[in-house]
């Protein structure tokens, strides 16, 4: 128990020390977690802002009971990768249950390539592995990332958000050739 | 010091009020965690949803059963009921409006009633977040709504009954635990807001037909204005354990009173307007306005570390009142062998990896690693499967026997219970957590996905076993309760269960009075929500699209 | 570290220091720093995205 003891009855003005009110300790705490916290957001401010780790944003709306239909997507399938400078590519993206369109996706290594993803019924995922690409899909919505793919190899692009019951099957590959660059 | 007050005897119809929370609350998390071990065994190929399939259709239709009943039923309904009793036991007195509170309380089993029946029918299997434009049966939203206003009217009842203490004790300082009660169900009100609007705006007329289409960001932006604070809504009552009743259960005094308050009112002020870091790959929002969210979702782990700090200074202090000596002595100088206490010490030290996982997350850009992937499952049970749900475990082991007049039934198999959950959790929650850094998927039975790799194998049968351990834990949970609420082994006299509240070490009116003043914070509260949500709420209203039929 | 000598009845609350809550408050930061610094050097390691 402390000495101090004040009745119920009467509580008295509250004593606002202002030393008294935080532990010394902990006020050492205090200030290091705000420290902390803030070395933190200036990292992945910088990492986002300055060095090109960036998020998605805001890009465009669709309508997504006719955008299959419209250009650029309405070409997806016969045109599935478009070289839109040397070594740049785009490709336009429709995400329907329960597959991807295009499926494959072939380019060199060293492409900088660019996804314009949308839906055209429910919501959807795009995560390419070992990228980071990682897009929500959302009908009516653009959803837009730029990535350059150094490595060659193969790699599966997969649903991460629930679809329907044919959601787990819903995956398509992204080949980078080695080579050519 | 307040203490010395004679405290009130709370009633056998108020205790019978706060058990038939609990009754639904156990009753949702012995169904609901049935499906879970289900999930785990999938992944390394064990599917019984095959043999199960006359009643329950889908993977999906159970993990929808999964996630709404443990994670929206069993908490809600346990911390309303908690809460009750926190509000007249730390004010000593009953609730103003007692019918009020029943009124709620009943208009939420009724909402969990509508909401079940189409779960059940596979009519609603849209995962606990019903991200439109899946669309459940227009049962589904109505029995949401229910729950959540029956929480709101139980709400009001706390409110109605703080101003009338409030008049009967000008100047004194709320008890904490009634405190912190307040600011949960405060935090609750605005939080539910999101999700108000968005079943009453649009989900709900859409799946009666008199909307044709849904605007599918909008509907998600007005769900995580809710889905964040809701994670708060889960924690904060065993934050109020752990700062107000945890340091008695061990012997020790509250630390710092006022920093435990500072830290509730930084959780109310900072835990709505972040909502946009459960949308960084979501497309329509722009990048500012995510940074500015993953900012303020620092600030939101501030008094989360605050708490950390204060919470183990009481556990040291009870630790070392109790002999133990040097720099760690004091751990286990603690009462281990009381079930409650270890069960939530148990859920605080997972609760310290669940909270680097929690600034992992919502580290801006980092999220692009692991959004949607195993990883977010694994960091959720650390959360609110652990931390919230393994310290309402070690509540229940005083609360049953206190509520009941009933003897705990077999305390060391209760201490034995907590350890199994520990074990189980580190077990999954870890093998999660590397599957998704691997790329895994949250949602998926990975079991039978064509593209999982052989590599992920070993950490696919972790997950199984991890949760079979977890199966046992919650069998032995519900064992205990059920055994303890009917049994005839009645305490004695001088050995009935007290509510443990935690004296602070220096007097409560010692602390800041600007820490007990509603005004406020309320208004600051209102104008970092505006500030932070505001501005882009405003722009995705004036360019609504409803135009996502119904799938 | 033995500075808190004592009986658990001569215990003297007024006078406690929470060393052992910095110790653990300190052994927190440093496993913070290294599982958070692993996952953003994954981050890095998967290159740019704008």
């Amino acid at each position: 128990m402390t000495d101090e003891t004040s009745s119920a009855g009467s509580p008295g003005p509250a004593e606002t020390h202002e030393e008294g009110w935080i532990d010394p300790t902990e006020r050492n705490w205090f200030r290091f977690s705000i420290v902390l916290l803030v070395a933190f957001a200036v990292a992945v401010g910088v990492a986002g802002f300055a060095l090109g780790f960036q998020v998605p944003g805001d890009e465009a709306r669709v309508d997504p009971r006719t955008v299959a239909d419209e250009a650029p997507w309405s070409d997806r399938i016969d045109n599935p990768v478009r070289e839109v400078a040397p070594g740049e590519y785009v490709v336009y993206m429709i995400a329907r249950q329960f597959r991807y369109e295009p499926n494959t996706i072939t380019v060199p290594e060293g492409s900088t390539i660019t996804f314009y993803v949308t839906s055209i019924d429910v919501q959807h995922g795009l995560k390419i592995q070992d990228t980071n690409i990682n897009l929500q899909i959302v009908p009516g919505q653009v959803s837009k990332l730029t990535t350059t793919l150094d490595k060659a190899g193969t790699y599966p692009f997969i649903c991460h958000e629930f679809c329907g019951l044919g959601h787990a099957g819903m995956f398509g590959t992204l080949t980078v050739e080695a080579g050519e660059g | 010091m307040l203490i010395t007050e004679p405290t009130y005897q709370v009633t056998k119809e108020e205790k019978r009020f706060i058990g038939l929370h609990l009754f639904f609350a156990i009753l949702a998390l012995s169904i609901g965690s049935l499906f879970g071990p289900l999930q785990a065994f999938q992944y390394s190929g064990l599917d019984l949803y095959p043999y199960i399939e006359p009643i329950f259709k889908s993977y999906y239709q159970g993990l929808t059963l999964h996630g709404v009943l443990n994670a929206l039923v069993w908490t809600t309904f346990f911390i309303t009921g908690f809460l009750t009793l926190t509000i007249i036991k730390g004010l000593k007195r009953p609730l103003v409006y007692p019918t009020l509170n029943k009124v709620g309380f009943w208009t939420m089993v009724v909402g969990l009633v509508t909401t079940a029946i189409p779960l059940l029918l596979d009519e609603a299997t849209v995962l606990y977040t019903f991200y439109p434009p899946l669309q459940a049966s227009s049962l589904f939203y109505v029995g949401l709504t229910l729950v959540v206003v029956g929480s709101w009217i139980e709400g009001y009842g706390f409110f109605f009954t703080y101003r009338a203490w409030r008049k009967e004790n000008p100047g004194v300082r709320t008890p904490f635990v009634s405190f912190a009660a307040l600011i949960t169900m405060a935090l609750w009100q605005g939080a539910t807001l999101g999700v108000a609007v968005e079943i009453l705006t649009m989900l709900l007329p859409w799946s009666l037909g008199w909307i044709d289409g849904v605007d599918p960001e909008l509907a998600r932006t007005y769900f995580w204005f809710t889905g964040h604070p809701l994670v708060y809504f889960w924690l904060l009552p065993a934050y109020l354990s752990w700062y107000g009743m945890l340091p008695k259960q061990a012997g020790g005094k509250l630390f710092s009173d006022s920093l435990a308050r500072l830290a509730f009112w930084l959780f109310l002020l900072l835990s709505i307007p972040v909502g946009f870091h459960h949308q960084f790959t979501d497309p329509g929002i722009p990048q500012g306005w995510k940074y500015i969210h993953a900012a303020l979702t620092y600030g939101v782990a501030f008094p989360s570390l605050l708490t950390l700090f204060t919470v183990v200074a009481s556990l040291e202090l009870a630790g070392r009142k109790r002999g133990g000596k040097g720099l760690f002595g004091w751990v286990r100088a603690l009462p281990w062998g009381d079930p409650s206490v270890s069960a939530q010490l148990l859920a605080g030290i997972l609760f310290i990896f669940g909270g680097i996982g929690g600034i992992t997350n919502a580290s801006y850009n980092v999220n692009l690693v692991v959004h949607n992937t195993a990883w977010i499952v694994g960091h959720f049970h650390l959360t609110v499967a652990t931390a919230v749900t393994l310290s309402f475990m070690g509540i229940s082991y005083w609360l049953v026997p206190y509520l009941t007049g009933n003897r705990l039934w077999k305390p060391k198999w209760a201490v034995a219970q907590g350890w199994i959950w520990f074990v189980g959790m580190i077990i999954f929650s870890n093998a999660m957590h590397v599957l998704g850094l691997l790329g895994a998927p949250r949602r998926t039975p990975l079991g039978s996905a064509p593209y999982v790799p052989e590599e992920w194998s070993g950490h696919l049968f972790r997950v199984s076993f991890g949760g079979a351990i977890l199966l046992v834990g919650v069998i032995l949970y519900v064992v205990i309760m059920v055994r303890t609420a009917w049994s005839k082994d009645k305490l004695g006299p001088d050995e009935q269960v007290e509510v443990p509240i935690a004296e602070a070490l220096h007097d409560p009116q010692r602390t800041p009075a600007f820490l007990d003043r509603w005004r406020p914070w309320l208004i600051a509260t209102v104008a970092l929500i505006l500030i932070g949500y505001g501005p882009q709420l405003l722009d995705m209203l004036l360019n609504i699209q409803l135009t996502s039929p119904g799938f | 570290m033995a500075d808190n000598a004592g009986s658990p009845v001569e215990f003297d609350e007024s006078t406690f220091k929470p060393t052992g809550t910095v110790a653990v408050v300190a052994l927190f930061v440093v496993v913070l720093a290294l599982l958070w610094l692993s996952i953003y050097l994954i981050l890095i390691a998967r290159g740019v995205t704008t």
